[in-house]
């Protein structure tokens, strides 16, 4: 009987083993939503698909930061720290806070463009390297690359005007490498440097236009704007000056002229007009939609055409800023002291106590069925360089003719009268920081224009901040970049 | 089903009688060997008398013999005086003649005779039937004799009643099989009749020492369990309201916390058992009948902004009324043997099955009515037109800079126009009420059948189910319609095969709660928004919008939205047990689960967002299967009378794939179609969607039991658990346990302190492991999302790398040791409960932070250590037990505690400087707010900005040039100003109940509730953020604000709803303490057996019942309800059910 025990148990056991050993192997992992680096990176297919990634640091979906319309973004940014915009909602202070600059450490939305970029510069330089080892067509190769630097160049100068100097990651071996720590960070000379050399490598290797389908990359003239903001901003007015003329020449060759009607620009119906230098390809149905109008139109508008616009009524430009404008200014069309509402009747927004009148801007996308509209949104325009090529001109030489001509071209689209000849340097400059107020409002510029015109806090002690201190001009770093350094990456001060 | 006693001649009846008499006997020697002191009686009486009561004649038999009698007084009430002469007689002849023609019989024990009423039938002469003579005994489950217990006939109405010693004798007809035994305080059992005289042990009603509870493959008895394990009886909770069984368990047992966070039909309760510790926790892993369940196919989403907020419980499919029992593993030990996923605990669910015996059927009808337990209360048109000018008005100086927010003088400035004008204010009135527009009282209706039975080899339980929920917020309801068979066979005597079958089907139409807010706020913030002063619909049927804010829909459009979805779930099971030989049984267990969840949307043009996109259509599907091999071999043996062993083997493989399909169109041109035409729809972009997951889980284990002389219990079990999560070698983990239980009250020297019944102490060690970290051990690139970009209107698909690899991540390991006490007091009549636990979860499985460079931002790794602390402490006290009155009381409290104790260097270096190494799990770190700013106090010094009627926070502290932390403030507010708040989880949870048994009554009094717990008050906080959305966006806002701060309330104790330029600070005023003790249920109950309807053949026993649902809520808390999650969930209900139950 025992024998027959131990015999049953036995061969009990033995089944219970062989079945147990054939379900080892299903171990495995199985993912149905991840592409493993077995298969992937290998081709040119492998290599448009990384780069289309890396375009998003550009604009980061609805919310998200870049060339977006909420708060994240820093073309809102630069309008909510400086003149040109202020807020009607609460949202626990932030906006007030933004304009009073009224600025902290746990201010994520000031501190997020970090985390947001640093990881694409790296990502950037991981590309170059990776994009290089990918058999296929060299031409291509090529312009992938030096669309990648375009967009290293442009997101270091980004982080360059947020922060200051910052430890971006432009050595591929320091990049690929898990164990790499955080490093000091750089010297300004050496953040200038690197975002010259990329841009200056990039407009080498790219095309002049794209195929409309296309629309949307980095071009040799967007690269070359990019260079001219950066020589703008760093004041070295002989660099803008020949890099502008770069940008003059190829108006010269027809690829770029200013739009006859200023509001035109802004139109769905006249998208990757000539004007446009560089822009964010919009549409509704995509990650890369235009929610301007949503941000900006007061809830009670009512379009002439009849469309119902999503319409959150929050950025109103301050009427103090308004009233700088010539009244009969034809750009006063896009910026709204009064609007339609039911049946035609008109809402006056000073009367009614509005902050500011309706910074529109932007048409109305016909087939907008709520916040997203499939308008394009500007990211630069040739209006731009004819301005700053002024600016810098005249920083150098004076109101020479020439300046005076590029700001007339301006002026009169504007269908305003030429400037007074026989302007001092300064009183031509003033007319120059009104002019890019008047025609650049709202695109992304005037932080950089009031910090390079020394205005910057200036502007906010106007407007009665107890906070505007020279620090402000630089916005802090995430704690969490500090902390993890154990001291090498120093907070900028104040903070 | 009902069967007639069948009829036979009279000469049976005789031949009885002689058997009666023999079977008396029977017990006469049954007790002479049991009770060697007593005496045979066999004294004879001489008597006579005419017309002498009884109760004299029982005395003068007393005083001739040592025979005592024991009786009803109530029985001898009506008899008549008896005329007697009797010379030398035997008692039993006494008895007879005096008793003849009465009701009453006798029963001889010992030297005792009971009186009894002679069972009707027997009276009766109309006809004759066989009759047999049971008797027996009845003890306690302390072997103690019970007196007066209740014996009947099975479906007859022939009741006996147990004497002193607990004997009884009923006389039956012959095709009656079995007995029901009842006594108040414990468990009706019924048992067949297998011969006389019987044994008969009956249980106490509740947890009871000898109870058989389900453990880990397998079951035990309670005094012999070494971990710490709960059960909840269901008989014991009113099920009424509840859709399913979880829902049901709040309070129920210490350490485990069941909150309800949303009120919707069919919602999921968060169940957490002791403390929890991870953060990559699988949650409570429930096992129904061996069978681990996952939550099945998830609620697929709605493709629209306003479909969120959907909540629904995985154990939605098993109708609550077919459960049996629910046994809580809430320590490692107890939960080891299920390795992988028990980390958080495991819930056993066990259903009813069938019983050898005549089949019993049983209905039961539940009706339930419902209202919101509480809900907002918002302005009415009149105060809103007042508000909204009092904060127009506040606006206007604030902005103008006129006192009491600066010094301008009032008549340099345009004067304040108020909106609405005094006139336009008085004629007002109340206007309709948004939210009372969009809710109504909910109803539940229940049917509920089943047939249970079965004879020596095959066993049955089948039933069905009928759920129909109409909710409190229109246009939400959920319907159920569930079936089950259970089914055991046994083919020879050692092969025994069983199936479990359960389908459930259900529709529920969601109501658009939404987790939005502004224009994509649900139904209830939408309700909420809208002002008053707009109508809800216009003449011609048409929602009119807020004309200050034209995006929000109108909130009774939301009624217009079809938003449905449909659940199937089959969950089949079948097992095969074979007895190989004697104490050797292999067990296999097969099971298959699949469930398919459908989701159809559609919005038509009448509600705004429809609208705009000319109807949006969408049908979202999402489909689960998981299927399970379990193979066992399980071995007992007692080796002689001291040594038990008792020990299993198994294997058990289980593979999870689940998929989701969605498709959706707009632009249609009619609202008919819904979405059943989606490719008429005209959008230049119809959007779709797919997906796809698998898991695998490839476990062994394996238990050893031994138990020495009942005394001295030890066992220990392991598993290894294997899971694809882990790279290779650090796939499979071990995961040991040990338990040991000394059972004190069964040694010799306990038996001198009788007060103590029952006395165990026991002490186990256990480790479970985790693995759910998804595939995060690899590297993977992803596609599309957030990487797509669009160059010429056209989107592009772009490629990021997603995650890095870890080949070292490996298990999370949780080691628990849990101290328990069991103790019984005065023969049970107190019964407890003490545990004591220190868990320790190592090799956290988390996410972490990489450089601020890395393209990765995180990377799944095992970050450090936490602990656990706690206790439980659970009572039951039988307070009063009598023939027609019972009270008992169950009270339970538990405590725990989660902290920090290690954490990775890497991660530590991220971590904020206010974070304390080793704070609690779930800290709350926040700004220390001060109150509000007045008129003429000096303005804080670190907010220059801060206006009077403002939230103050406090400068506490601020960074040196390295980024630490100062100790001093710096005059301004940023990061190092905030500070550890407190715990997340509450303090102590406690449950409190009362059962009162009155005759047919019972009364069952349920409470329970959480101490020292904190909650933010979203609704408060959204309530005070009036600046733009009442002025200027015309909003409408809670009653609570009319109190707030402002120029002309200055006493106010809440903010003054302009915008506070520190407002990210001030949170924290609205966190509030949300201790509660909630009234769970009151439930009255009668019942009605077949003896009090002679003269009916239907029914067995009829119960009727009543329950208070939710009756009130004592709370400090302000917001709505201290369990919902936010102020857009939807309400938990009061409800009032009534039930009726047969049995037939």
């Amino acid at each position: 009987m025992k024998n027959s025990i131990n015999k049953i148990a036995v061969f009990s056991l033995l089944i219970l083993m062989i079945l147990f050993a054939s379900c080892e192997k299903d171990l495995e992992p199985e993912v149905y939503d991840k592409l493993a680096p077995s298969t992937f990176f290998k081709n040119e297919v492998d290599a448009k698909a990384a780069l289309t990634n890396l375009y998003t640091g550009m604009f980061g979906g609805g919310w998200g930061g870049g060339y977006g319309a909420a708060q994240a973004s820093w073309v809102v940014q630069s309008s909510q720290t400086t003149d040109e915009l202020v807020c009607s909602w609460g949202d626990g202070g932030s906006w007030a806070k933004l304009n009073m600059l009224n600025f902290d450490d746990q201010f994520s939305t000031l501190t997020n463009h970090y985390t947001r970029l640093m990881p694409r510069v790296t990502n950037a330089t991981v590309l170059l390297h990776n994009i290089a080892a990918v058999p296929m067509d060299e031409g291509l190769k090529k312009r992938y690359l030096a669309e990648v630097k375009a967009l290293r160049a442009h997101m270091s100068y980004i982080l360059y005007t947020f922060y200051g100097p910052v430890s971006i990651v432009v050595d591929t071996e320091y990049a690929l490498d898990p164990n790499s720590s955080p490093q000091a960070r750089p010297t300004n000379e050496w953040m200038i440097k690197q975002i010259e050399k990329d841009y200056k490598d990039a407009i080498l290797d790219l095309p002049t236009t794209y195929p409309a389908s296309d629309y949307g990359r980095f071009t040799k003239g967007a690269a070359m704007m990019g260079l001219l903001k950066l020589y703008m901003k760093e004041k070295k007015w002989t660099e803008a000056i020949a890099v502008g003329r770069d940008l003059q020449a190829l108006e010269a060759q027809g690829i770029y002229t200013l739009v006859p009607e200023y509001e035109d620009i802004f139109k769905i119906q006249n998208e990757q007009n000539k004007e446009m230098i560089l822009a964010i390809s919009c549409d509704r149905e995509s990650n890369n939609f235009n929610m301007w109008l949503a941000h900006v139109i007061p809830g009670d508008y009512v379009d002439p055409s009849g469309q119902a616009i999503e319409a959150w009524g929050g950025y109103k430009m301050p009427w103090k800023t308004y009233d700088k404008f010539n009244p009969s200014d034809k750009r006063l069309k896009q910026l709204l002291a009064k609007y339609p509402t039911d049946g035609g009747a008109i809402i006056d927004a000073r009367a009614k106590g509005m902050e500011g009148a309706i910074p529109k801007k932007y048409g109305i996308d016909p087939t907008a069925t709520n916040e997203a509209h499939g308008t394009d949104i500007v990211v630069w325009r040739y209006a731009d360089v004819l301005l700053s090529m002024a600016e810098a001109i005249n920083e150098v030489n004076g109101p020479t003719p020439e300046a005076y001509y590029l700001i007339n071209r301006i002026r009169t689209r504007a269908g305003l009268p030429n400037l007074d000849i026989g302007l001092s340097k300064d009183l031509f400059s003033n007319k120059i920081m009104d002019e890019r107020l008047f025609e650049l409002w709202c695109e992304g510029s005037r932080r950089d224009d009031l910090i390079r015109w020394g205005k910057y806090i200036q502007r906010a002690i106007d407007d009665g901040s107890p906070f505007a201190t020279e620090n402000k001009i630089l916005y802090p770093l995430p704690r969490k970049a500090v902390n993890e350094s154990n001291g090498k990456i120093v907070q900028n001060p104040g903070y | 089903m009902k069967l007639l006693p069948k009829y036979k001649p009279k000469k049976n009846w005789l031949n009885s009688k002689t058997w009666k008499v023999m079977k008396l006997s029977t017990i006469l020697f049954v007790v002479l060997t049991l009770q060697v002191s007593a005496g045979v009686s066999s004294q004879t009486i001489v008597y006579s008398g005419k017309k002498v009561p009884v109760k004299k004649v029982l005395s003068e038999v007393k005083k001739q013999t040592d025979y005592v009698f024991f009786y009803d007084a109530n029985l001898l009430k009506n008899t008549q005086p008896v005329t007697l002469n009797l010379i030398n007689v035997p008692v039993e002849k006494v008895l007879s003649e005096m008793f003849e023609n009465t009701s009453i019989t006798w029963v001889i024990q010992g030297k005792t005779i009971s009186l009894i009423s002679r069972p009707e039938a027997l009276k009766s002469d109309t006809y004759i039937r066989v009759i047999k003579h049971i008797s027996g005994k009845v003890f306690d489950d302390k072997g103690q004799p019970l007196v007066g217990a209740n014996i009947k006939g099975k479906s007859t109405s022939i009741v006996a009643r147990t004497d002193v010693d607990g004997s009884f004798t009923i006389e039956l007809p012959d095709s009656v099989s079995s007995l029901v035994i009842s006594f108040i305080g414990m468990e009706t059992l019924e048992v067949p009749i297998t011969g006389s005289p019987m044994t008969i042990i009956l249980k106490s009603e509740g947890q009871k020492l000898d109870d058989v509870v389900v453990i880990g493959y397998g079951t035990t008895k309670r005094k012999d369990i070494t971990g710490a394990i709960s059960t909840i009886k269901t008989t014991e909770i009113p099920k009424g309201a509840n859709t399913s069984i979880d829902q049901a368990l709040g309070g129920r047992a210490a350490g485990l916390v069941v909150t309800q966070t949303s009120g919707q039909p069919g919602a999921a309760p968060t169940v957490q058992i002791r403390g929890n510790a991870s953060f990559a926790s699988y949650g409570v892993l429930y096992v129904v009948d061996g069978v681990p369940i996952d939550g099945g196919a998830g609620e697929p989403g709605s493709g629209t902004p306003f479909g969120a907020g959907i909540s629904r419980s995985p154990l939605n499919f098993i109708n609550p009324n077919d459960v049996e029992s629910v046994e809580v593993l809430k320590d490692a030990s107890a939960a080891a043997i299920y390795g992988a996923r028990a980390g958080a605990g495991v819930i056993l669910i066990t259903t009813k099955r069938g019983k050898k015996g005549e089949p019993k059927v049983s209905y039961s009808f539940t009706g339930a009515y419902q209202q919101p337990a509480d809900f907002y209360d918002i302005l009415n048109k009149h105060d809103y037109m007042v508000e909204r000018n009092r904060i127009t008005k506040e606006k206007y100086l604030l902005t103008q800079k006129i006192a009491p927010y600066g010094t301008t003088n009032p008549s340099s400035v345009p004067a304040f126009v108020p909106k609405y004008s005094q006139s336009e204010i008085d004629n007002a009135g109340e206007g309709t009420n948004a939210i009372d527009a969009v809710t109504q009282s909910g109803y539940i209706r229940q049917h509920d059948l089943s047939i249970s039975g079965g004879t020596d080899k095959t066993k049955y339980f089948i039933s069905g189910n009928y759920l129909d929920q109409e909710g409190v917020i229109k246009t939400s309801s959920y319907k159920r319609y569930s079936g089950r068979i259970n089914l055991d066979q046994m083919i020879t005597d050692k092969l025994k095969v069983g199936v479990n079958v359960v389908e459930t089907k259900s529709f529920s139409d969601n109501a658009s709660i939404g987790t939005g807010q502004n224009e994509t706020a649900g139904i209830i913030l939408s309700a909420f928004y809208h002002p008053p002063t707009v109508e809800l619909q216009a003449a011609d049927g048409s929602y009119p919008l807020n004309p200050d804010y034209k995006n929000s829909p109108n909130p009774l459009s939301f009624l217009e939205n079809t938003d449905e979805t449909i659940l199937n779930r089959l969950l089949t099971s079948g097992y095969a047990e074979w007895e190989i030989i004697k104490d050797l049984k292999a067990k296999g267990n097969f099971s298959y689960d699949q469930s398919n969840s459908k989701r159809n949307v559609y919005m038509p043009k009448s509600f705004l967002y429809g609208l705009r996109n000319g109807g949006v259509a969408n049908i979202n599907e999402s489909n689960s299967n998981t299927s399970l091999v379990e193979y066992t071999l399980a071995y007992k043996k007692s080796i002689n009378e001291n040594h038990h062993l008792n020990g299993i083997i198994g294997y058990s493989y289980q593979v999870r794939s689940t998929d989701g399909f969605s498709a959706g169109n707009s632009q249609f041109l009619t609202d008919g179609f819904l979405y059943n035409s989606l490719e008429v729809g005209e959008s230049p972009k119809p959007t779709v969607g797919s997906w796809k997951g698998k898991q695998v889980w490839a476990s062994y284990f394996g238990r050893l039991g031994y138990d020495y002389r009942g005394k001295y219990i030890l066992q220990g079990s392991i598993r290894r658990d294997g899971s694809s999560n882990f790279a290779e070698n650090k796939k499979y983990g071990w995961f040991p346990s040990v338990s040991a239980g000394w059972k004190v009250s069964n040694e010799e020297f306990m038996q001198k302190v009788p007060v103590i019944s029952f006395l165990k102490l026991r002490a186990s060690y256990g480790t479970t492991g985790n693995s759910n970290i998804g595939a995060n051990a690899f590297a993977f690139y992803a596609a599309g999302g957030g990487a797509n970009y669009v160059f010429g209107n056209t989107q592009s698909s772009g490629v990021y790398q997603s995650q890095i690899a870890n080949p070292e991540l490996s298990w999370e390991t949780a080691k628990e040791i849990n101290l328990g006490l069991d103790f019984g007091l005065f023969n049970d009549r107190i019964t407890g409960t003490f545990e004591v636990y220190d868990k320790t979860i190592s090799d956290l499985l988390s996410y972490k932070p990489l450089p601020s460079y890395s393209i990765v931002g995180s990377v799944a790794s095992n970050v450090g250590k936490t602990q656990s602390r706690g206790f439980e402490f659970t009572l039951k006290t039988i307070n009063i037990r009598s023939n027609d009155f019972s009270w008992i009381t169950d009270f339970n409290i538990a405590h725990y505690k989660d902290t920090w104790k290690e954490r990775d260097p890497e991660v530590i270096k991220t971590l904020p400087k206010y974070v304390g190494l080793n704070d609690p799990i779930r800290a709350l770190y926040g700004y220390q707010t001060d109150g509000i700013l007045q008129i003429g106090e000096t303005v804080p010094a670190a907010m220059p900005s801060l206006k009077p009627g403002m939230v103050k926070v406090k400068d506490l502290n601020g960074y040196d040039a390295n980024g630490n932390l100062t100790g001093v403030p710096d005059g301004k507010l940023s990061s190092a100003d905030a500070v550890y708040l407190g715990n997340a989880d509450p303090g102590y949870s406690y449950g409190f109940g009362n059962t009162f048994k009155y005759k047919r009554f019972d009364l069952n009094i349920f409470m329970y509730g959480m101490t020292d717990r904190l909650k933010y008050n979203d609704d408060k906080a959204v309530a005070y953020d009036l600046s733009s959305k009442m002025g200027s966006f015309g909003w409408n806002a809670l009653e609570m604000v009319k109190d707030r701060w402002a120029s002309d309330n200055t006493t106010g104790k809440n903010p003054s709803g302009l915008i506070n330029p520190y407002g990210s600070y001030t949170g924290n005023f609205f966190r509030e303490k949300a201790d509660f003790l909630k009234c769970r249920n009151i439930t009255l109950g009668y019942t009605m057996t077949k003896e009090m309807f002679p003269n009916q053949k239907i029914f067995e026993s009829l119960r009727l019942s009543i329950d208070a649902q939710n009756l009130f809520t004592v709370t400090p808390y302000s917001g709505i309800d201290p369990e919902l999650s936010s102020f857009i969930a939807y309400p938990a209900q009061t409800s009032i059910i009534l039930g009726l139950n047969v049995i037939f």
